[in-house]
């Protein structure tokens, strides 16, 4: 296995699975508790042009049982008995997900090879990758999984504003899941909205950067909410802030940034991709059965359960969302 | 590394019977000094390319190209070390077995028909039927001419690839 | 004992008992085949356990996890290939054994110590989980940089001939893992402009490349045609009672390594078999057969590897972190269960640990009865003609490899290393140290600068736990120094100063 520190997206974000790269695929069986066969009784989305007339490929940048991955086939699975034909998901994990995303760049823009886009997308090309979200077409925005900032239990610190203030004085030292992941961006943009002093330490993965703050190794961590869950049930941790708009459903003592007065919102989000130039009808179908597929219970069960949110914006929005968010990472991994 | 020791007496493997029990390679002094050049001259590229690495930021230190660096000054270390070894020590034992008769054709033979193979693969030929044809000139070139060498073996094991990987374990040949 | 009561009769119903057998035939399986690691039978697995019942997906999961250590040994001791990367130590006396005529000994005695090691491990799980969790929380980027400093020492007992060689080798290994992103700054480095090499070179071809391919390779170059088969087959397959004493100490020594091994985030079954063969050579009284068929050897190795299990699914389940990549996939089945791992686990849900011990003493039990039962069947592949063999590794360990990421570059590299490979082993280097270095190498910079950003360099000598690894490193380094200048002055002194 592979401990190579890998930009852990909504992998670690979303189940704090490591960075240990496993691989694999596996058939398209049902991940959800409502495993619903493929139906012969494809709905109007299957378009007139008569599309899809066979499989498609999903192609997946991380390791088969991380949260790109379940995220992934829980789509699947729910968007086969809509567009009526089988989806095969199939993981091509390495170089930071970048190598499933030139993969799927390379392939005919005919609709039967499309991939899981988790916000890397929009990260890679600040990163001496050659990716970029105007690369693709994306079809429709199926996740988020905000960020939180927690620090040890005996910190001194109680919210955002004290830590921040205290940052300001002495540099702290906040842990993430990897060099040029979300959550060291999380620890970037605080420091580039106040005038805090952040150091971040990147480790190999969401857990094992918030164990460091649970063992007071550094001063603070970013991670996703499913890292520090558990953990702040049993008063192993706390959590200063949720960088959401809203309060998170599984952390609801937690407020957020913007109630702190820091208003930022920092979360690995995750969509669906193509290559460039899809017809147009191939488009509309795939984005159609992305968003019933969104709002289908066995879909809404396993990203819930994984500790992340169910968001959805359709191809326009997205695009321009992955787009806005790329320029800001540029702005904040390259200072 | 086509230095003539490096296959390490072909020639008396081609003698006669005369000495078949031991097989073990003779030792090989040249070869011995090329390695250390090798070593060394590998330890100075890496050395360089180290020092060559690009950064977004700067920041001194102990920075990516320390680690890198670090290991290269040690490889450089131990291709002196290999070189002393090399030049004061007359006899070095070595414990691999003599090139065989054919060996230089049949080990380039088996890495280059690899090589094909995967270039093959990369360009969407179906390893399903890859393998068969992989294995059937691999024996060929090792010299069995028999059927069960040429059909029945490249059958039987295309068929537990196609059962064990395509069908259950569901990796796309 | 309530709980295990409860866990038993959940796990005899029939379902999850469909799920045990097979979980536990799919571990065999792809255990013999080199490259196919458990995690991909774990992964395919968990495609379905997501709708099974916690007991039942688990048994499925578990028994992948625990048969698959049967089956890896297998190609290690017959073939030199390693089945996963935690039989890597295992072809170090392994596969010697198997030349000399003695694979069916070597097998039974395998599957012996891998028992001893999961059974030892489970009483970690069971007993210690608490005062590991916390211990483990300890462990930060200064003491994982002295383990990983003491790790590195074992190139050094690897080294069989040339001390020069062998670290030659383990610093290619360590170059080799420099390349791809920087673990702090994510800058590329070696990577030539290429995006493949961004992310580094895959482990699973550096072994299968480095033993498999190689072995492949260098029979097909020394054949002789009027040369002894190498490995004969069968021969004994039940060890001696004096082999089985011989083994005892190597046993217990490495049951406690892999338990502390596996408790470690981020180092496993490979890392531990390795130490524990090196520690067992250090007791030995005939460090000497070491590397050349030692029984000891082989049993330090697997004894260390296996028990690693205990620790990975303690970290697992009281830390969240994952302790190899199976048990990356069993936490994520077990969030969408709704079984949140947190120290307070324990405490929460004695049901889920009991069902989880369960699985494991039950799976190790069947797999150790399997495995000595196809001995004889699996030795006597070796009758098969030796190229036919070559062809069957040859073609496994294409499509194992490719199998890790669907990616032909990945068998691409795995051909690289094999002819890589085939040059050190002519030129005397081992591959031993190639593969400790690739696999330590990141550790130890990554943890090493990560320690550099959050204090300073003094605190490896002022931490007690970083302090203490780095004097055993220490130790461990000038023992053998020492031991070396004490024979030979005994060897001069008989030999009157002659040589």
């Amino acid at each position: 296995m592979q401990r190579r520190t890998l930009l852990l997206g909504v992998a670690a974000a979303a189940l704090g699975a490591s960075a240990c790269t496993t691989r694999g695929t596996a058939p398209t069986a049902a991940p959800g508790g409502t495993a619903a066969p493929t139906a012969g009784a494809a709905t109007s989305a299957a378009a007139a042009s008569g599309y899809p007339t066979k499989d498609i490929t999903l192609i997946v940048q991380a390791a088969a049982g991380g949260g790109s991955d379940l995220s992934s086939r829980a789509l699947a699975s729910a968007m086969e008995p809509i567009i009526g034909k089988s989806i095969i998901v199939e993981n091509r994990p390495g170089a930071a997900g970048s190598t499933a995303m030139l993969h799927v760049k390379s392939q005919p823009a005919d609709g039967y090879t499309i991939g899981f886009g988790p916000v890397e997308i929009a990260m890679l090309g600040s990163l001496n990758y050659d990716i970029k979200p105007a690369d693709f077409d994306l079809l429709g925005q199926i996740m988020l999984g905000p960020g939180v900032l927690s620090v040890p239990p005996n910190s001194p610190y109680n919210s955002l504003q004290e830590f921040v203030d205290a940052a300001k004085e002495r540099e702290m030292t906040v842990s993430n899941s990897g060099p040029g992941s979300i959550w060291e961006v999380l620890g970037s943009a605080i420091a580039a909205e106040t005038d805090a002093k952040i150091r971040p330490v990147p480790f190999d993965g969401g857990a094992p950067a918030v164990a460091a703050v649970m063992g007071g190794q550094v001063d603070a961590a970013g991670s996703g909410v499913n890292e520090v869950k558990q953990n702040l049930a049993d008063g192993k941790l706390k959590v200063l802030a949720l960088f959401h708009s809203e309060r998170h459903p599984e952390l609801p003592d937690v407020p957020t940034a913007k109630e702190q007065g820091l208003d930022i919102e920092i979360g690995g989000w995750g969509g669906i991709y193509a290559p460039k130039g899809l017809p147009a009808d191939v488009k509309a179908t795939l984005e159609d059965a992305i968003k019933q597929a969104v709002e289908s219970d066995s879909y809404r069960d396993i990203i819930t359960k994984s500790g992340n949110l169910v968001v959805y914006k359709n191809s326009a929005d997205f695009e321009a969302f992955a787009q806005s968010e790329f320029d800001r990472f540029a702005e904040l991994l390259n200072p | 590394m086509t230095d003539a020791e490096f296959s390490s007496g072909a020639t008396s493997a081609a003698a006669p019977e005369d000495a078949p029990l031991d097989l073990t390679a003779p030792p090989a002094p040249t070869l011995e000094k090329t390695a250390a050049a090798v070593v060394l001259l590998f330890g100075v590229v890496m050395l360089a390319a180290g020092r060559a690495i690009t950064l977004r930021n700067e920041t001194g230190g102990i920075d990516p190209r320390w680690w890198p660096s670090a290991i290269a000054v040690g490889i450089i270390a131990c291709g002196a070390w290999m070189a002393f070894n090399a030049l004061t020590r007359r006899r070095g034992e070595r414990d691999v077995d003599r090139v065989g008769s054919h060996g230089w054709v049949h080990v380039m033979a088996t890495v280059a028909m690899t090589a094909v193979v995967l270039v093959l693969w990369q360009v969407g030929v179906s390893f399903l039927v890859l393998a068969p044809a992989y294995l059937i000139v691999l024996n060929w070139v090792y010299g069995l001419r028999n059927w069960k060498s040429l059909l029945l073996f490249p059958a039987i094991i295309t068929a537990i690839l196609y059962l064990v990987f395509q069908l259950l374990l569901k990796v796309p040949l | 004992m309530n709980a295990y009561a409860d866990a038993l009769a959940s796990l005899l119903e029939p379902t999850a008992l469909l799920c045990f057998v097979i979980g536990l035939g799919l571990g065999l399986l792809v255990g013999v085949f080199p490259g196919i690691t458990i995690s991909m039978a774990v992964a395919l697995a968990t495609s379905f356990t997501l709708t099974l019942e916690p007991a039942q997906g688990l048994a499925m999961l578990l028994a992948i996890y625990v048969s698959a250590q049967y089956g890896d040994r297998i190609p290690s001791i017959l073939v030199n290939t390693p089945g996963t990367p935690a039989a890597v130590a295992t072809t170090l006396d392994g596969y010697p054994l198997a030349k000399q005529g003695k694979a069916g000994v070597a097998l039974s005695v395998s599957a012996i110590a891998t028992t001893v090691g999961i059974l030892a491990s489970m009483l970690v799980l069971v007993f210690l989980a608490g005062p590991i969790a916390a211990f483990a929380l300890q462990f930060g980027p200064f003491e994982m940089f002295s383990l990983v400093v003491f790790g590195l020492t074992v190139i050094i007992s690897i080294a069989s001939r040339s001390i020069a060689k062998g670290i030659f080798a383990g610093l290619l290994g360590l170059a080799l893992a420099s390349i791809g992103t920087d673990p702090i700054t994510g800058d590329a480095r070696f990577a030539f402009g290429n995006n493949e090499l961004m992310g580094g070179l895959n482990f699973i071809a550096l072994i299968i490349g480095l033993f498999g391919i190689t072995e492949v390779l260098d029979q097909v170059f020394t054949r002789h045609a009027h040369k002894v088969r190498p490995i004969s087959s069968l021969g004994r397959w039940w060890p001696t009672k004096r082999e089985l004493a011989g083994v005892s100490k190597p046993m217990a020594q490495s049951s406690v390594i892999g338990a502390i091994v596996g408790v470690v985030p981020a180092a496993g079954g490979d890392i531990a078999g390795l130490v524990g063969w090196n520690r067992a050579k250090a007791i030995s009284k005939e460090p000497e057969k070491f590397g050349k068929g030692s029984l000891e050897g082989l049993v330090g190795a697997d004894t260390a590897s296996s028990s690693t299990l205990g620790g990975a699914l303690t970290t697992t389940l009281s830390l969240g972190i994952p302790g190899d990549s199976v048990m990356a996939i069993m936490l994520g089945s077990m969030i969408i269960w709704g079984i949140q791992p947190g120290p307070s686990l324990f405490e929460r849900r004695p049901d889920i640990v009991a069902t989880i011990v369960l699985i494991m003493v039950f799976a190790t039990l069947v797999s150790t009865i399997i495995s000595l039962l196809r001995v004889k069947t699996m030795t006597r592949l070796l009758d098969l003609n030796p190229q036919w063999i070559w062809g069957i590794i040859l073609v496994f360990c294409i499509v194992g490899t490719y199998a890790t990421t669907n990616n032909v570059w990945t068998a691409v590299q795995m051909l690289v290393f094999g002819v890589i490979g085939l040059v050190l082993r002519r030129l005397g280097m081992p591959a031993g140290p190639v593969v400790l270095g690739f696999l330590l190498g990141p550790l130890a910079e990554a943890n090493l600068r990560r320690a550099m950003l959050i204090g300073s360099p003094v605190e490896l000598l002022t931490r007690p736990i970083s302090l203490v690894l780095l004097l055993v490193a220490a130790g461990s380094l000038l023992w053998p120094v020492w031991k070396g200048y004490r024979d030979s002055r005994a060897t001069k002194a008989a030999d009157g100063g002659v040589n």
